[in-house]
């Protein structure tokens, strides 16, 4: 991993992304955390109007299957504008992710829907601090 | 992505956001709380349906509750 993010650098700030707003609602509710800034975005087109208006995720969160665009085509294209951006793709099938995708980059991880708040926010620990709990 | 996938994606989007959900309020209720069961019980329905999903569709089964890497 090409450094982790400090833990005392406040807020931190995650951009999730998915076409369905429930899957937002819960994302939020699992990361409902007074250190936790996030923005959400029910498209790639959206998000990637947010990233152009910033401020610039330190984390994606997006679903791997939506309309138009897909995760890892989002995540292509905000990494041609910030390489160092860790992802997190959010599957229901992570073997469709890997027919996308054939490896995954450092800097990224997947996480099986349905997840739980346990598992999202551990995720997203490993992914910011290279730790378990955030 | 062909309708059926799109339709079983989305139904399992459904499951997953009520299982979610269920499962942080239970979490979050009190022992003696009366609704804890109800709330139990709509929790077990959803890992239920989402089991019986996975056993009609093979192919929309997840690999647990852990990142990938």
């Amino acid at each position: 991993m090409a450094g982790t993010v400090n833990p005392a650098a406040q807020p931190i700030v995650i951009l999730a992304v998915d076409d369905e707003p429930g899957v937002l609602a819960l994302v939020r509710r699992c990361l409902d955390d007074e250190r936790v800034t996030l923005f959400e975005a029910s498209s790639g087109k959206d998000a990637l109007a947010h990233f152009s208006k910033g401020p610039a995720p330190d984390l994606l969160i997006t679903d791997m299957r939506m309309p138009e665009m897909e995760g890892d085509a989002l995540a292509r294209q905000i990494r041609t504008l910030d390489p160092d951006l860790r992802v997190l793709y959010l599957t229901s099938h992570a073997d469709r992710l890997f027919e996308a995708k054939k490896q995954l980059w450092a800097e990224e991880a997947y996480l099986d829907k349905p997840f739980t708040r346990e598992g999202l926010r551990e995720a997203v620990a490993l992914l910011l601090f290279g730790r378990m709990t955030l | 992505m062909t309708d059926d996938d799109k339709s079983r994606h989305d139904f399992k989007n459904q499951l997953a956001i009520i299982r979610g959900f269920a499962e942080i309020l239970i979490a979050e209720a009190a022992a003696s709380d009366p609704r804890r069961h109800d709330l139990e019980e709509i929790h077990k329905a959803a890992v239920t349906a989402l089991a019986l999903l996975g056993r009609m569709y093979p192919q929309t089964e997840g690999h647990g509750d852990h990142p990938g890497r």
